[in-house]
């Protein structure tokens, strides 16, 4: 008994069903000392015995093959259920667990085994152990398909993984292509919308300067012809020793002049101009305009404060159309402020990419449903303006490439800004 | 779109002629125009120098290809010479990739593809297939097609043409061609993204004669027990219950007329048998899993036939009525074994069935594929077709 029970729990042991087979055959050797032995596993699929193992003496007149293949014949048509002898010496022990049929030992034996309790330990261990091991092996199998199965699966998910990150990738390409495409539409549609006013602008300038040119061709002789005439009048009366005639010619004569002027404006405007393009000194040119205008500013008690930042960037123009700005700014300013007369200040700063003007007042600030007319040609406010000069402003600003803009707050000033941009130089522009 | 396909073959004696006079022919109906890929196969005892002439010919043009033993097209057929294809596409993306050694490890085989990166996914060309060219000697032909679905994420297509190891007409070792490069262990091939459906089909004539049999012991490279019995052994049982009668001399025809096969729904993956040695073991190239049925099968010369009819038949569904341009034609070298005289009834059908198409078909040492709907791997004794839209 001890050896059989060494036997069962080397049975047990076994690590797969090859070596389950192998001992299965050597404790069924020991028990019954067959000619031959022979297991057969059961392949419930295939509905036939497949060879476990064979034990065939070196000496044995039979070859491993023939035993085999007879072994299979023989099994095969034998009932599963009860061990029996199909032939002479051919001994049949089916293996069964409580649930099914694992396979059959094939012995060549003389006489049947006495059916002791011994002998059905060894055969009910023996289809069990058969039966733990033929599954435990298929377990493996199934565990090492399973574990390639999932090398494979992680290698496809890294794939998947790689690709999803490349669709988000253009996901987001395409939604930053998108807002971009928004974002220079909304641009381009702003441009477009400024463009447009600029046309409608410039036409509107041009109608002006074509009509002030035919009316300064048409009236400019005739006016010429009255101010001779007007001339010798005076002089007569000034003979004769009329003062209050003389003060009325006067009063015709100033405004004979003032419409002159108006013709010379309207010319200018339109006449095509030539346009330098040079380095500004933007300090001086304001020096300038202070001693041009101290005269008409002392009469209407206007303070001129002038804050020029040193060390200013370089920006190239004209610089007497840059005066031209800074004279109508500072005339309307002056207007702005009469007749008590005020603070008038002009500065220039820069913030690296352009270079202001500014003309601030303190005067009593724009009507704010007038502010966005502003550079309107022909709109003005004042009983005596042609409606030119912040159009005018702004059309030399635009030639420059700058721009000018005005902010006004009730009873607080004005004050109107003129950008130009910074240049490396001043070729080629 | 507009595809052009030029295929020329020759069986000049020596190599570097042979590849010149191979490029020559196919440039008669290619004409001057740019080549996007070059196809290059042969089966000349100088592998190397029929590439020189070949290149020499072309110039600098992405060229890939394998030895084979033997090149046929509607010119006819050259058992020792070379076929080279020069294709042209406006529609076609052809991006050739190759791999310089055996296969082992994580190392990847393919590299990167163009199909499935970031500028590939979301493009036109929504067609993705590829070909593939190894030599036969250094790697696992099953692992090669299993790897190559792995890094395609089974968004491609595959179908290609292990190069042969000869031992008769003319004996050489296998080498695969990738641009002036010849390399002895290796893949050459091309990821092809297209616009239009590409054609790609397998087929053959096989049918289980025998078995079920169960695989029960297996190494790399031989099945060594069937049910639990040398593997010969159970042969040797069919070959009793067929009364087929063998020497030493007639068994290697026996072996090459019953191949054995995995089998489902009809279809068989088929491996040729090479022989058994001492322990009972069969010798085959890619031998099936341990747990797996196989049948013993067997096949006539009108069915191998009907075969190359079906899978030029299959590849034309597949291009969705668009016209077709060219064709590949892989053809284990096997088959005109087993066909031996009726050989130039298949090649006359594959000539037949794609009329006036262009095409080039070498004899490779099986078929590799994995297309939708069929089993992937390493098919023996099988046809492939790859049908290139106009």
């Amino acid at each position: 008994m001890d050896e059989l029970a060494l036997t069962l729990a080397n049975l047990f042991c076994a690590a797969d069903a090859d070596q389950a087979a192998a001992r299965t055959l050597l404790a069924w050797a020991q028990l019954t000392q067959p000619h031959w032995a022979c297991l057969l596993f059961w392949d419930a699929e295939l509905g036939r015995y497949i060879i476990g193992d064979t034990w065939l003496p070196a000496m044995s007149s039979m070859d491993a093959p023939t035993l085999r293949r007879h072994v299979l014949k023989v099994a095969q048509q034998h009932d599963p259920a009860t061990a029996g002898t199909p032939e002479p010496g051919f001994f049949y022990q089916p293996l069964n667990t409580p649930d099914q049929h694992v396979g059959a030992l094939c012995a060549g034996l003389d006489q049947v085994p006495a059916a002791t309790d011994e002998y059905g330990l060894l055969v009910n261990c023996t289809a069990r152990a058969l039966y733990t091991s033929t599954r435990l092996e298929q377990a493996d199998q199934v565990q090492q398909q399973l574990e390639a199965e999932r090398a494979r699966l992680e290698q496809l998910l890294q794939a998947v993984e790689q690709q999803q990150r490349t669709i988000d990738q253009l996901l987001l390409a395409e939604r930053q292509l998108s807002a971009s495409l928004e974002a220079k539409v909304e641009e381009r549609t702003a441009a477009l919308h400024a463009a447009q006013a600029r046309l409608i602008q410039s036409e509107k300038l041009a109608v002006i300067g074509q009509l002030a040119s035919s009316l300064a061709h048409e009236l400019n002789n005739p006016l010429q012809a009255i101010q001779s005439g007007l001339g010798l009048i005076m002089s007569e009366v000034d003979s004769k020793g009329s003062p209050r005639m003389h003060a009325d010619l006067s009063t015709i004569q100033q405004e004979l002049e003032r419409i002159e002027s108006i013709f010379h404006q309207m010319l200018d405007f339109y006449r095509p101009v030539s346009f330098e393009f040079v380095p500004l000194d933007l300090n001086a040119i304001c020096e300038g305009v202070r001693v041009l205008l101290r005269k008409r500013l002392q009469e209407t008690h206007i303070t001129l404060v002038l804050e020029l930042a040193a060390n200013l960037p370089l920006t190239c123009g004209d610089s007497n159309q840059i005066k031209q700005i800074l004279i109508n700014l500072i005339l309307n300013a002056d207007e702005a402020l009469a007749p008590d007369g005020g603070t008038i200040a002009l500065r220039t700063t820069s913030d690296g990419q352009t270079v202001c003007l500014s003309v601030s007042d303190d005067g009593p600030g724009i009507d704010p449903q007038h502010q966005a007319r502003l550079f309107e040609p022909l709109f003005t406010t004042k009983t005596r303006g042609l409606g030119l000069g912040l159009a005018i402003s702004q059309e030399i600003a635009q030639r420059h490439d700058g721009s000018i803009t005005a902010h006004s707050t009730p009873d607080q000033g004005t004050t109107f800004t003129v950008r130009l941009p910074v240049r490396r130089h001043c070729h080629d522009e | 779109m507009n595809t052009t396909i030029g295929v020329g073959l020759s069986d000049g004696r020596d190599g570097y002629s042979c590849g010149q006079q191979a490029v020559d022919a196919a440039r008669q109906a290619f004409g001057s125009a740019t080549v996007s890929l070059a196809l290059l196969f042969t089966s000349h005892p100088r592998p190397d120098e029929v590439l020189k002439g070949v290149n020499a010919a072309l110039g600098n043009v992405p060229l890939i290809g394998a030895t084979s033993a033997g090149q046929y097209s509607h010119e006819g057929y050259v058992e020792q010479g070379a076929g080279v294809m020069l294709i042209q596409s406006d529609h076609i993306q052809f991006h050739p990739t190759v791999y310089r050694q055996r296969l082992f490890g994580g190392r990847k085989l393919l590299g990167k593809l163009r199909g499935i990166a970031k500028d590939g996914l979301g493009s036109a060309n929504q067609h993705r297939a590829l070909m593939l060219f190894p030599d036969d000697r250094s790697m696992n032909l099953d692992s090669v097609v299993d790897r190559a679905m792995t890094e395609t994420a089974m968004l491609y297509d595959i179908l290609g043409g292990p190069g042969p190891t000869t031992h008769d007409t003319p004996p050489r070792p296998p080498a695969v061609f990738h641009n002036k490069r010849l390399i002895h262990s290796g893949l050459s091939g091309a990821e092809i993204l297209s616009q239009s459906p590409l054609g790609m089909a397998l087929a053959n004539g096989w049918t289980p004669l025998s078995g079920p049999y169960r695989v029960t012991q297996t190494d790399a490279r031989r099945i060594i027990k069937l049910d639990g019995r040398p593997s010969w052994e159970v042969y040797e049982d069919f070959l009793t219950e067929r009364a087929l009668a063998y020497t030493a001399e007639t068994l290697p025809r026996i072996l090459l007329n019953h191949p054995i096969g995995v089998c489902e729904d009809g279809d068989c993956k088929v491996s040729v048998l090479m022989g058994f040695d001492d322990d009972g073991a069969l010798k085959v190239t890619s031998p099936p899993a341990e747990g797996q049925l196989i049948h013993i099968l067997a096949t006539e010369p009108d069915a191998m036939v009907t075969a190359a009819e079906r899978a030029i038949e299959h590849a034309t569904q597949r291009l969705s009525a668009k016209p077709r341009a060219g064709a590949l034609f892989i053809d284990c070298m096997s088959t005109g074994w087993v066909l031996e005289d009726a050989y130039p009834r298949q090649r006359a059908a594959v000539q037949s069935s794609l009329g006036d198409v262009p095409f080039l078909g070498f004899r490779s040492h099986g078929v590799l594929a994995r297309l939708q709907g069929q089993t992937a791997g390493h098919f023996e004794c099988s046809v492939g077709a790859c049908l290139l839209p106009a």
